[in-house]
């Protein structure tokens, strides 16, 4: 017997482990039928709606706290995410126009018969012949 | 007689973390942080060709001498990141696809921000995605493009290809995608009007936050993630798996915010009224009508898909109105179906003989 195996079998909680992951799907299905109900959905409305509530108040007054204590708020992070973002894109631009740039280079090469090798494979390719 | 000096605690801390490094170096699983064991993610060679907000448009670079004539534009959901179609080598959906000769496209939508939350269905059905075809079109030199579409990615190309009846699709793939609400009971009940306030929603958050999405998708399977722990637990010995695991872990935790705007339509258009199945959704005033899209059509749906059960998928092979049209039904649920095992060895392949000797 190998090593492992000898370790597994030392192993107390090896037969739940088992037990759990082949039992998940039975134990998922049983509370999937208990939250899909109406009374959860109802329920998960509202605590939803009221988390919402809460979070916009807090965030206001938090807001103010943290100004007055000189330290950057959440949306102070998002705003600073967001330009970083921006920032993302506009290297993005800039990648497509060098790559169109080096692309009408060669392309004019090519043209003028210079020794550039062709840009992509042929698009000549055939499926297989099964026998 | 010459007393052993004792070591002081400055060389204890040393042996210390010298022990630790060289269990890392040898690579012991769970020893190393996650993202040194799983590497980085979506690194097969690509460029940015076309780039419109968050939008990018990469061509992966081929690896073949010889490519089929039509390329093909893999169109992603707009709630998970893409690189789960290009997750490593030889675990890679895109990889393999280069390596059978086709010419790949991907459009990654990126990640919204607060100034997005105004973004419909229109702007990408009727915008975004025939601006990336052009672009697509110009860059390889052909006149066609085929179309993969994954989850809801699926449905934006399902949605472009009934729009654009004179475009240049040449085929159309659609993995696992959503068309029937009626087979999602439990998102159709959260997302009750009578108890779901999505306005309120809408109006405070701007855009769905990942967290709410993450938390809507663990709750159709609320003890899968923890069954999921305890079998790492089990195979920690085995690199391998703890690799591939750690993989699906990190794209899963890697959600993207929904655009509000476009949120609203899918629970309203969509969850709601299950407008698609009836054909009774219009964007812009223009009514979308599966039954005249013509173009060979292939659909794909996983037997244990909890996210977009069979039942929400199955009627878009009904709906198209495709002469050529056929459907692959694996085992397997939603990620695995692209990117697992049963994707290597089975969906893979089959794709491949569908799609090769229609990309002339």
């Amino acid at each position: 017997m190998s090593k492992s195996e000898n370790t597994s079998n030392l192993d107390p909680f090896r037969l739940w482990r088992e037990w759990y992951q082949k039992s998940e799907k039975s134990w998922s299905d049983a509370v999937t039928q208990l939250i899909g109900d109406d009374r959860f959905a109802k329920s998960t409305g509202k605590y939803l709606q009221e988390a919402l509530h809460a979070q916009r108040m807090f965030t206001e007054s938090m807001a103010k706290y943290l100004a007055h204590l000189n330290l950057p708020s959440r949306s102070d992070v998002l705003s600073l995410s967001d330009r970083v973002g921006k920032v993302e894109d506009a290297i993005a631009g800039l990648q497509v126009e060098l790559r169109q740039l080096r692309r009408t280079l060669i392309e004019r090469e090519l043209a003028t018969g210079g020794e550039t090798q062709a840009l992509r494979p042929k698009r000549t390719k055939k499926p297989p012949q099964k026998d | 007689m010459r007393q052993e000096r004792q070591p002081s605690k400055e060389e204890i801390a040393a042996q210390a973390r010298a022990a630790v490094d060289r269990a890392i170096q040898r690579h012991i699983p769970g020893l190393s942080l996650p993202d040194d064991l799983t590497g980085e993610l979506g690194t097969t060679p690509k460029d940015v060709i076309h780039a419109h907000g968050t939008l990018k448009l990469f061509h992966y670079r081929p690896l073949c001498d010889e490519i089929y004539r039509v390329p093909i534009l893999l169109v992603m959901s707009l709630v998970s990141r893409p690189y789960i179609l290009d997750l490593t080598k030889g675990q890679s959906f895109i990889e393999f696809l280069l390596l059978q000769g086709f010419d790949v496209y991907l459009i990654d939508w990126g990640v919204p921000r607060a100034e997005h939350r105004t973004l419909r269905l229109e702007d990408y059905v009727l915008d975004f995605i025939p601006d990336c075809v052009s672009v697509v079109r110009e860059d390889a030199g052909e006149p066609d493009v085929s179309m993969i579409g994954y989850c809801m990615g699926g449905m934006l190309a399902s949605l472009y290809a009934a729009l654009h009846l004179d475009g240049p699709l040449k085929n159309l793939v659609c993995f696992t995608t959503p068309i029937n609400s009626d087979g999602m009971p439990l998102y159709k009940t959260w997302t009750d009007p009578a108890h779901f306030d999505l306005d309120q929603l809408i109006s405070t958050l701007g855009n769905i936050p990942a967290e709410l999405m993450d938390a809507s998708l663990q709750m159709l399977r609320p003890f899968q993630k923890t069954a999921g722990q305890l079998k790492l637990l089990d195979n920690a010995g085995d690199d391998a798996f703890v690799k591939a695991h750690l993989r699906f872990e990190r794209w899963a935790a890697d959600q993207i915010p929904f655009p509000g705007e476009t949120a609203r339509q899918f629970v309203n258009e969509f969850l709601r009224e299950n407008k698609l199945v009836c054909n009774k959704l219009e964007l812009a005033g223009r009514r979308v009508d599966f039954g005249q899209i013509r173009v060979p059509f292939l659909h794909v749906a996983a037997e244990h898909d909890h996210i977009v059960p069979a039942a929400a998928s199955r009627d878009l092979i009904d709906l198209v109105g495709s002469e050529d049209k056929a459907e692959i039904v694996l085992k397997g649920g939603h990620v695995s179906l692209v990117a697992g095992g049963n994707a290597v060895y089975r969906l893979w392949p089959q794709l491949d003989a569908w799609l090769s000797k229609r990309s002339l």
